[in-house]
C-alpha cells in the first residue's frame, strides 16, 4: 500500500509539487471555512442534494470556471515553452501531459458544463415549467460529471496525466503508453459522459412535455431551440463515446484487440470512432453558443430575431450533417480520392447553415437601436472572429489542402478561434446576462468590459500569427523547436496575447468578488428589460418554483409581448393552488462518488476496489427504482408560503 | 411534472429485458469466440441478435408503444436507424478504403 | 456607451497589428506558399484560390458588421425612423445568402476534386521518367529508408536526385506517424500492417526539412529527417560509394533501430526489407522491444507472459 502511493505521488517536478501543495492548502481552508461557520448542513441541504435546476446550473457553472482556470494555466505553461527555441522550462513528458489535459478539460470539462449549467438554469425558465422532466437525474448527471472530472483531475497529483493528447490515438494510447494516465482518460470521461447522456435525455423531454400552454414549439426562444437541437446531437453522439472508450479500455485492461497492432485489432478504428463522436461533439458545444449569441443580440438590440424560422432551420441542416463529416479529422490516413471527396464535400457544405446564422444575426443587428453592454459586446466581437474559423474551417475541408494543413498550427489556429469566439465568448456572454438572475445582482459593467477587451484583443494576438505558423510548417504538439526553423518571432506575438487572454480572465473573477460587494441589488426580475420568459419572474432571483402562475403564451419573445401589453398584465388576479414540488435526492452523490471510486480502482488495476465501487453503484440504483414511487412523493408548496413570497407583486382575488 | 401514480408492481418487463439483453450479448459473444463457425456467418448471426436485442429493448423498457405523439416516434425511429446506418456502413467503407 | 476615444484606441491598436503581423509574415519563411515541387505546387494554387474566396466573405461579412454596428448603435440623436424592431425576415435575402454559399463551396470542391485524384498519380512534368520507390518506415523516433531497387538503407536522411518523382511507400513499425516535407507538399500518415503511397518531386537541388506531424509520444518533436535533392550525376556517385563503403545492415543493427530513441543519421548497403515488412507485419518492432526489455503495455498474447510483468509495466515511473 505505501509502496503503491510511493510509486504514483508526484515529487520529482517542482511546478507539479507547487501545485499540489496549492491544492491542499485550498481543500483545507475551504473544509476550514465550512466548519467555522457551521455550514455543513447548509451545503448538504442547499446545494448537495438539491434537484432544482437552478441550483444545479449554478453548480455546473462554478466547476467550469473552476477548470477554466486549470485548462488556462495549462495553455499559460505551454504558451511559455514555446515562447523561445530549445526551451527547456518543460520536459516533453511534462509538455505531452499539459496540452492533452489543457484540450481534455476545455472541451470536456470547461465548455460542456459551462454550457449544460446555462442550459440547466435558463431552459426551463424561459419555456415557462417547474423544472426539468427529471430533477434526480439532474442531480445525477451533475455529481457524475463532477466525479468524472475529479477522476481526470486527480491524475495529476497521482500516477500520472494521461499524455497521448486529447484524441487518444492507438497505437501511441495503448502500446505506447504503459501506466495509468491513459486509464484516467478513459475513465473519467466514461463517468462524467454518463452524466451528459442523461442530461441530453432530460432536456429533449423538458422541452417537447412541459413547456407553458400556448409555447408551441415555434414560439419558442433561440436558446431553447439550440437546447433541444444539442440535446439530440447529445442522445445520438455519447453512446459512441461510451462504447469506444470502452472498447480501449478493455484493450488496456483485460487484454481485448480491438485497437492494438497486433492480434487482429485495427488503430484507425479508434480515430474512426473517436471522430464519429468528436465532431458532433464539437457542434454540441457550439450550437447552445448560438443559441445564447441569438438572446444577448435580440435582447440588446432590442429587436426580434431576425429569421426565426430560417434559424431552426438552420440548427437542424447543421446538426444533421454534423454526423457526416468526421472523416475530415483524417483525411490524412490514407483514404482514397473518392472518401476525401465526399467528406470534402459534406465539410464545406456545414459551412453553408453557418453562414446563414451570421447574415441572420447581421440583419436582426440592423435598424436595431444597439447597446453596449459587456454581454453584447461579447456577442459582437464573435461575429468578426467567428467567421474567421468559420472560412479557415473550409480551407481546411478541401482535403487536398489540408494535406498540408492537417496537424500543423493552422489547424490549431482554426479550432480555437471556432471554440474561442464560437463557445467561449458565448460562455462569457450568457454568465453576464443571465447572471443578475441567478445572483440577483449585475456584474459591474466598467471591469466587464475591460475584460473583453483585453480577452478579445489577447485573443487574436494569440490565434492569428498561429496560422502563419502553420503556413511556416510547424506541427502542433512539438514542445519546442530550433532557431533555423524561422518559427520565433510568431510564437512571441503568440505569447503575448495569451498573456492578454489571462488578464482578462483574471478580472473577469475579480468582476464576481468586486460585484457581490459593490453591486445594487436587483430589485424586478427584469434586468435588461428582457424579451423572453426568464426575466418575467416575480422575484430578481426565481422562487424555487420558477413561476406560482404559468403565463398564457401569445407568440414569440413571449415576455416582451406581455409588457406591450402592460395594462392587462396588472388588473390580473390569481387563485394560488399548492405547488407539488419533488424531494432532494442524496443516492446521486453517493452513486457519482462510488462511480469514483470504480472507476479510480480500474484505473490502477485494483480490482477489489473497482468491484466495491460496482457493487455500491448496483446498490443505489436498485435503491432507487425500487423505492421511488412508494416512498419519495415529494413536498408541496402551501398556498400561504405562496402568498407570501408572491404577494408584493400580484393582488390577490 | 410529478407523476402521481399509485405504487407500482415489481418492475417484471424491466428485469426480464435485462435479463434477456444480457444472454443475448453473452449469445454473441459466444457465437464470435467459440463456436468455431465461417466468418460471414458469425457477423451475420451477430447482426441479428443486435436486431433482436434492440427491439427486445425498445418493447420492454423504452415504452415505444406508449405515449400519442407517433408522429415523434417515427421520426426519432427514422433518425436513430439513420444514424445507426451511416456509423456502420460509413465506418466500414473509410476503413475499407484505407489499406 | 461607445465613446469616440475608445473607438480611436481600437482602431488604432487593429491597424498597428494588422501591420506587425504582416512585417512578421513576410520576414518567416511560409515555406507552405513556397513549394519547390509540383506536387507542393498543386496544394499550394488550391490554397491560394481558396484565399481569395475566404478574403471575399471576410471583407463582405465586415463591412457589414462595420456599417450597421456604427450606423445603429444607441445614440442621444438616433433616428427613430430607422428603428424597425418588429422585423420578422426576409426570404428573398434568406434565399441570397444561401444560394451564394452553396455555389462558393461548389466552385471550391470542383478544383479540390480534381486535386485529390491528380495527387494520387506521379507528377505531369515528369511523366517520362519512372518513379524511384523509395519505402519510408516510421519508428520511434527515426525514420527509415530503403531504397530496395539499390539495396540502400538510410537513416533520418533521404538522398534522391532532382527533378525525379520519387514514390514513397510510407509503412510504420510501431506508431502511427506521418511523413511530411512541407516544403515539397502534403503529408501521409504510415502505419505498421498498412502502405501508404505519396508522390513527391525536388525541382531543384537542395535540402529539405521532413518531419513527422503526427504526435508520437516524447520523442516525437526529434523525429526530424533531411531530404536531400542532389544534381542527378551526384545522386549516381552518392549510389556508387554507398553501395562500396557502407556497411551491410545486420539484424542486430536493426533490432535496435526498434527501440524508442533518437539516433543520428546512418548508412547501411543493405535493406531490412530482406527480414522484415513492417508494412506487412505489425508486431515486429514490439516482440524486439519485449526481447530487451523495453516496457510496452503488457497486453499481448505471449507463451511466458505472466500476472507479475503486467503490473510491472503498467505502474512505470516517467521518461
Amino acid at each position: 500500500m505505501i509502496d503503491f502511493i510511493k510509486e504514483n505521488l508526484i515529487l520529482n517536478d517542482p511546478l507539479i509539487v507547487g501545485a499540489n501543495v496549492s491544492i491542499l492548502l485550498t481543500l483545507i481552508a475551504i473544509v476550514f471555512v465550512l466548519t467555522y461557520f457551521k455550514k455543513w448542513k447548509w451545503l448538504w441541504t442547499e446545494w448537495v442534494t438539491t434537484v432544482d435546476h437552478k441550483k444545479i446550473g449554478i453548480m455546473y457553472i462554478i466547476s467550469a470556471l473552476l477548470m477554466l482556470f486549470r485548462g488556462g494555466v495549462d495553455a499559460l505553461l505551454m504558451r511559455a515553452q514555446l515562447t523561445v527555441p530549445n526551451n527547456d522550462f518543460l520536459s516533453p513528458q511534462h509538455y505531452n501531459e499539459i496540452f492533452t489535459t489543457h484540450g481534455t478539460i476545455m472541451i470536456l470539462f470547461m465548455a460542456m458544463p459551462f454550457l449544460l449549467g446555462l442550459m440547466n438554469f435558463v431552459v426551463p425558465l424561459q419555456i415557462g415549467a417547474r423544472d426539468v422532466a427529471y430533477p434526480y437525474l439532474n442531480n445525477l448527471s451533475f455529481w457524475s460529471f463532477f466525479f468524472g472530472a475529479i477522476l481526470f483531475n486527480v491524475s495529476f497529483v497521482f500516477g500520472g496525466s494521461p499524455d497521448a493528447g486529447w484524441t487518444n490515438y492507438a497505437p501511441l494510447a495503448i502500446e505506447g503508453s504503459p501506466g495509468p494516465g491513459i486509464n484516467y482518460y478513459l475513465l473519467g470521461l466514461q463517468v462524467s459522459g454518463i452524466g451528459t447522456l442523461l442530461t441530453g435525455i432530460n432536456f429533449i423531454v423538458t422541452i417537447i412535455k412541459m413547456r407553458a400552454p400556448g409555447m408551441k414549439l415555434l414560439r419558442m426562444p433561440m436558446f431553447s431551440w439550440t437546447t433541444l437541437i444539442t440535446s439530440f446531437i447529445i442522445v445520438f453522439a455519447f453512446p459512441i463515446l461510451t462504447v469506444t472508450l470502452a472498447l480501449m479500455t478493455f484493450d488496456r485492461l483485460f487484454g481485448t484487440h480491438f485497437f492494438t497492432l497486433t492480434d487482429g485489432g485495427n488503430p484507425m478504428l479508434w480515430s474512426n470512432l473517436f471522430w464519429l463522436w468528436g465532431h458532433p461533439e464539437v457542434y454540441i458545444v457550439v450550437l447552445p453558443a448560438f443559441g445564447i449569441f441569438s438572446e444577448v443580440i435580440a435582447t440588446f438590440a432590442k429587436k426580434t430575431l431576425f429569421g426565426y424560422k430560417s434559424m431552426i432551420i438552420s440548427l437542424v441542416v447543421i446538426s444533421f450533417l454534423s454526423f457526416l463529416v468526421w472523416v475530415h479529422h483524417f483525411f490524412t490516413m490514407g483514404g482514397s480520392a473518392a472518401i476525401n471527396n465526399v467528406f470534402s464535400i459534406t465539410t464545406m457544405a456545414i459551412a453553408i447553415p453557418t453562414g446563414i446564422k451570421i447574415f441572420n444575426w447581421l440583419g436582426t443587428l440592423y435598424k436595431s437601436r444597439i447597446q453596449f453592454t459587456t454581454a453584447m459586446l461579447w456577442a459582437l466581437g464573435f461575429i468578426p472572429t467567428f467567421v474567421i474559423g468559420g472560412v479557415t474551417g473550409v480551407m481546411l475541408g478541401m482535403a487536398a489542402a489540408d494535406f498540408q494543413y492537417h496537424n500543423n498550427y493552422f489547424l490549431v489556429a482554426h479550432f480555437h478561434y471556432t471554440l474561442i469566439a464560437g463557445v467561449v465568448f458565448a460562455c462569457f456572454a450568457g454568465f453576464v446576462y443571465w447572471y443578475p438572475k441567478m445572483f440577483g445582482h449585475k456584474l459591474d459593467e466598467r471591469l466587464g468590459k475591460l475584460s473583453f477587451w483585453f480577452f478579445a484583443i489577447g485573443f487574436n494576438v494569440c490565434f492569428l500569427p498561429q496560422f502563419l505558423l502553420g503556413f511556416a510548417g510547424m506541427p502542433r504538439r512539438v514542445y519546442t523547436y530550433v532557431p533555423e526553423d524561422g518559427w520565433t518571432a510568431l510564437n512571441v506575438v503568440s505569447t503575448i496575447g495569451a498573456i492578454g487572454m489571462g488578464i482578462g480572465f483574471l478580472i473577469l473573477v475579480y468582476n464576481i468578488h468586486y460585484s457581490i460587494r459593490n453591486a445594487k441589488k436587483e430589485t424586478t426580475g427584469d434586468a435588461w428589460n428582457g424579451r423572453t420568459l426568464e426575466w418575467a419572474t416575480t422575484t430578481a432571483i426565481p422562487p424555487h418554483y420558477n413561476f406560482a402562475d404559468v403565463p398564457e403564451i401569445k407568440g414569440i419573445d413571449a415576455f416582451w409581448q406581455m409588457k406591450q401589453e402592460n395594462e392587462e398584465k396588472k388588473k390580473k388576479t390569481i387563485t394560488y393552488r399548492p405547488i407539488h414540488m419533488p424531494n432532494n435526492a442524496s443516492t446521486p452523490f453517493v452513486m457519482s462518488a462510488l462511480f469514483f471510486v470504480a472507476g479510480f480502482g480500474l484505473v490502477f488495476e485494483l480490482w477489489w476496489l473497482a468491484v466495491i465501487g460496482g457493487i455500491g453503484i448496483i446498490a443505489c440504483l436498485l435503491i432507487r427504482s425500487i423505492r421511488s414511487h412508494k416512498e419519495d412523493e415529494g413536498y408541496y408548496v402551501t398556498v400561504e408560503e405562496l402568498k407570501k413570497m408572491e404577494q408584493p407583486f400580484h393582488k390577490e382575488a | 411534472m410529478m407523476d402521481s401514480r399509485k405504487s407500482n408492481p415489481f418492475p417484471w418487463m424491466q428485469v426480464v429485458g435485462f435479463l434477456l439483453s444480457v444472454a443475448l450479448t453473452f449469445m454473441a459473444v459466444w457465437i464470435g469466440m467459440r463456436a468455431g463457425l465461417p466468418y460471414n456467418t458469425i457477423i451475420i448471426l451477430v447482426f441479428v441478435l443486435a436486431f433482436i436485442q434492440a427491439a427486445i429493448q425498445l418493447f420492454m423498457f423504452m415504452h415505444i408503444t406508449e405515449g400519442a405523439h407517433g408522429i415523434w416516434q417515427i421520426g426519432k425511429m427514422l433518425s436513430a436507424a439513420f444514424i445507426a446506418i451511416v456509423i456502420v456502413a460509413g465506418s466500414v467503407w473509410v476503413l475499407n478504403s484505407m489499406h | 456607451m461607445f465613446k469616440n476615444v475608445q473607438s480611436w484606441v481600437i482602431g488604432l491598436t487593429s491597424l498597428f497589428s494588422l501591420i506587425v503581423l504582416t512585417a512578421l509574415a513576410i520576414r518567416s519563411d511560409l515555406i507552405i506558399l513556397d513549394p519547390k515541387g509540383p506536387v507542393g505546387a498543386i496544394q499550394k494554387d488550391l490554397i491560394i484560390y481558396s484565399i481569395y474566396f475566404m478574403l471575399a466573405i471576410l471583407i463582405v461579412v465586415y463591412a457589414l458588421f462595420t456599417f450597421i454596428v456604427t450606423k445603429y448603435r444607441d445614440r442621444k440623436n438616433f433616428d427613430k425612423n430607422e428603428y424597425k424592431p418588429d422585423m420578422h425576415g426576409s426570404t428573398k435575402l434568406e434565399i441570397i445568402w444561401t444560394l451564394i454559399p452553396i455555389i462558393i463551396v461548389t466552385a471550391l470542391s470542383i478544383p479540390n476534386a480534381k486535386a485529390l485524384y491528380e495527387l494520387k498519380k506521379p507528377p505531369k512534368s515528369t511523366a517520362d521518367k519512372e518513379p524511384i520507390v523509395i519505402h519510408a518506415t516510421a519508428v520511434d523516433w527515426k525514420w527509415i529508408f530503403s531504397y530496395p531497387d539499390n539495396n540502400i538503407e538510410t537513416v533520418n536522411y533521404v538522398n534522391v536526385p532532382e527533378d525525379y518523382p520519387i514514390l514513397f511507400k510510407v509503412t510504420a513499425a510501431d506508431s502511427m506517424a506521418s511523413f511530411w516535407i512541407p516544403q515539397l507538399g502534403g503529408q501521409i500518415y504510415g502505419m505498421p500492417g498498412m502502405v501508404n503511397e505519396l508522390y513527391l518531386q525536388a525541382d531543384d537541388p537542395g535540402v529539405y526539412k521532413g518531419r513527422n506531424s503526427n504526435f508520437t509520444g516524447v520523442g516525437m518533436t526529434n523525429q526530424i529527417f533531411r531530404f536531400v535533392a542532389l544534381a542527378e550525376e551526384d545522386y549516381q556517385d552518392w549510389l556508387k560509394k554507398t553501395k562500396k563503403n557502407a556497411p551491410e545492415l545486420d539484424v542486430g543493427t536493426y533490432e535496435k533501430l526498434m527501440l524508442p530513441e533518437t539516433v543520428g543519421e546512418m548508412t547501411f548497403s543493405s535493406t531490412h526489407l530482406e527480414f522484415i515488412d513492417h508494412s506487412k507485419n505489425s508486431e515486429y518492432a514490439l516482440n524486439i522491444r519485449e526481447k530487451y526489455g523495453v516496457e510496452v503495455k503488457g497486453i499481448r498474447v505471449k507463451a511466458d507472459s505472466s500476472e507479475e510483468d503486467e503490473n510491472e509495466a503498467t505502474i512505470s515511473s516517467h521518461h
